[in-house]
């Protein structure tokens, strides 16, 4: 999907300043702070990042498996931030999660037909037993798995075609937007290219808009529109995915892509020293200074803000001038966040 | 796991086998003796008294000349009765707070399991006494104070597994899905803590009959004339140099039973954990 059709559109899911903070003892640590994003409807976006960067929380509050501390979430231009007991319910009909493992994400004392119908008779859908039945078969099939599997047990099945039936529980409620929260990341490799596809397939026919979560940048880069990079809790670059993987903006989403380069790639690999600092315990200026490879002093004071490039890039770095040669669309906005 | 599975397993566990084979011959006894018992449990007989066993009186006579084999027939009721309502009662109450405590966790949890500390504070014995001598002598009263020990025992099982359960990444997926409590406690957590709860009540149908006798023997609970094992063996500690085997009887079916339920509670439980 190109920039200028997503002008044109309003965005599916609109986030403003979304926070999470969990209270640790007496600390409280930002898992997400301050995230701005706006998804379209149709596209998949990929969210990047190491593991602990906060994605996979941000991906739960957008399905409210958990509250967000402050920020607000929009839905097709509606509030759902805090839903009511009843609005709650019936927002589960219009966003889906797929979660990681779907070794723990399927109860194992159920058979898959029990399981796969189990959201219709939660939300009182589909009067007879024939008419649920009906449902459940048409959403087996377009996950791949024939009538046979309404019978079998969660052990009988290996990690793809768990991961088959955790996306058909996600698809039977017909929604809108769904959060695949690192849903090839504990499947072999072999099996991975197939469940991407069958998302990608799954898109198509149903008219999803997926928010597609996962460490590896390869699979996020096959599978999205546009990318975002988070780094300890907040979006250090947002873009094209074709324009970041052509040139990364940000340190940090380069070194990510040479990690994951693969021989022929003539770039010189960057390889990040140090671990991801604790996110309770965040260094001052820019988050990502104690890593970098190109960091000054202004990095170490100050936090760099999302700004705007040409060619509808975001990046939340200093030097991108210099490094780059891009140029800011305009001025950052002055909404400098306090550094703890 | 799934009970089906489980039950297979069992079928090829030792353990099982010989207790569920211990358990399976008192069962039996308790079954035959509603159809038929050889002579009425409690009719005497002065002329024949502690008599050895015989082909009239299989287990031999007590100093009444009653029929221990009847006796002990209808013995196996009375310690079946209490241990089944005894395990009914704590499952059912003790289950119920566990559950509550470990699904909702804070101030709840600790509330309640503030009370049931409180509780095993007190020797079970003890508050059995306790409770007796306050509610009067009755077989009601003695279940009721077997049911109170027993709540601990099924509130720490099922608050541990409520709370191995409650974050699981099956459960937050069913609350995604617009699960409510109800269906989350009832359909998704609970048939996964049942071989838990099986093993527990197996062990606390065992630790029933074994306080039963015991508090019938301190003359406490069952009241005579109605045979129960602890009473029996009360009765024929009088007469152990006159009649030594007419001990063992009764403490051989008490044997029997702990120890069926024990062993069939320790292969539950090396089944259900193996399997995992």
């Amino acid at each position: 999907m190109s920039n200028a059709q997503m002008e044109n559109q309003q965005p599916l899911l609109k986030i403003r300043g979304l926070t999470k903070e969990f209270r640790q003892g007496n600390d409280r640590v930002k898992a997400v702070r301050q995230m701005d994003l706006d998804i379209y409807k149709g596209e998949v976006f990929g969210l990047v990042g190491e593991s602990g960067c906060g994605k996979s929380t941000f991906g739960q509050m957008l399905v409210h498996l958990l509250d967000p501390t402050s920020g607000t979430i929009r839905l097709a231009g509606e509030d759902i931030t805090r839903p009511p007991r009843r609005e709650r319910k019936d927002l589960c009909k219009r966003m889906q999660i797929v979660f990681q493992d779907p070794y723990s994400s399927i109860d194992p004392n159920k058979t898959i037909g029990w399981l796969v119908e189990e959201p219709l008779k939660i939300h009182g859908i589909g009067r007879t037993q024939k008419e649920r039945d009906e449902k459940v078969g048409k959403v087996l099939q377009a996950v791949g798995l024939d009538d046979s599997y309404r019978t079998r047990w969660p052990n009988e099945l290996s990690g793809g075609q768990r991961q088959r039936v955790a996306i058909a529980i996600a698809l039977i409620l017909d929604p809108e937007f769904v959060v695949c929260d690192e849903p090839v990341s504990a499947l072999d490799v072999s099996v991975q290219a197939q469940v991407l596809n069958l998302l990608l397939d799954l898109r198509k026919e149903f008219g999803l808009t997926y928010l597609f979560i996962s460490h590896d940048l390869n699979v996020v880069s096959y599978m999205s529109d546009r990318i975002g990079v988070m780094y300890l809790g907040s979006l250090v670059e947002l873009g094209d995915s074709e324009a970041i993987s052509r040139m990364p903006l940000h340190p940090y989403t380069e070194a990510l892509f040479s990690a994951s380069m693969d021989v022929e790639g003539d770039r010189e690999r960057i390889i990040l020293t140090g671990d991801l600092p604790s996110p309770a315990n965040p260094p001052a200026g820019c988050p990502f200074h104690t890593r970098c490879v190109a960091c000054t002093d202004r990095c170490k004071a100050e936090r760099p803000l999302l700004r705007e490039f040409e060619g509808g890039r975001f990046c939340a770095c200093h030097r991108v001038e210099e490094r780059t040669g891009l140029k800011p669309v305009a001025a950052p906005e002055q909404k400098e966040e306090k550094t703890e | 796991m799934r009970v089906s599975t489980i039950f297979k397993k069992c079928l090829g566990n030792r353990n099982f086998i010989l207790g569920s084979s211990m358990v399976g011959l008192m069962v039996l006894l308790m079954v035959v003796g509603f159809f038929y018992m050889p002579y009425d449990p409690d009719a005497m007989d002065t002329e024949h008294t502690l008599e050895f066993f015989s082909s009239q009186h299989l287990l031999g006579t007590d100093q009444f000349g009653r029929d221990v084999l009847s006796r002990i027939m209808e013995g196996t009721r009375v310690s079946f009765l209490v241990g089944a309502l005894t395990v009914v009662f704590g499952l059912l109450v003790g289950g119920a707070i566990g559950s509550l405590a470990g699904y909702y966790g804070g101030k709840v949890d600790e509330v309640i399991m503030k009370l049931i500390d409180t509780q095993m504070a007190f020797p079970g014995v003890l508050l059995a006494l306790m409770l007796i001598a306050v509610f009067g002598n009755s077989i009601q009263n003695l279940i009721l104070a077997l049911g109170v020990m027993s709540i601990p025992r099924f509130a720490r099982i099922s608050r541990s597994g409520f709370i191995k359960y409650r974050d699981a990444e099956f459960i937050k997926a069913a609350r995604s899905r617009g699960a409510g409590d109800g269906r989350i406690i009832f359909l998704h957590i609970l048939p996964n803590i049942v071989p838990e709860l099986i093993v527990t009540s197996s062990l606390g149908f065992a630790g029933a009959v074994m306080s039963e006798a015991g508090l019938s023997y301190l003359g406490l609970g069952i009241q005579p004339p109605t045979p129960s094992f602890g009473k029996m063996l009360s009765e024929a500690q009088g007469e152990i140099l006159k009649a030594g085997w007419y001990v063992l009887v009764p403490a051989l079916a008490i044997t029997l039973l702990v120890m069926g339920f024990n062993l069939i509670g320790d292969a539950l439980q090396e089944v259900t954990e193996h399997g995992r």
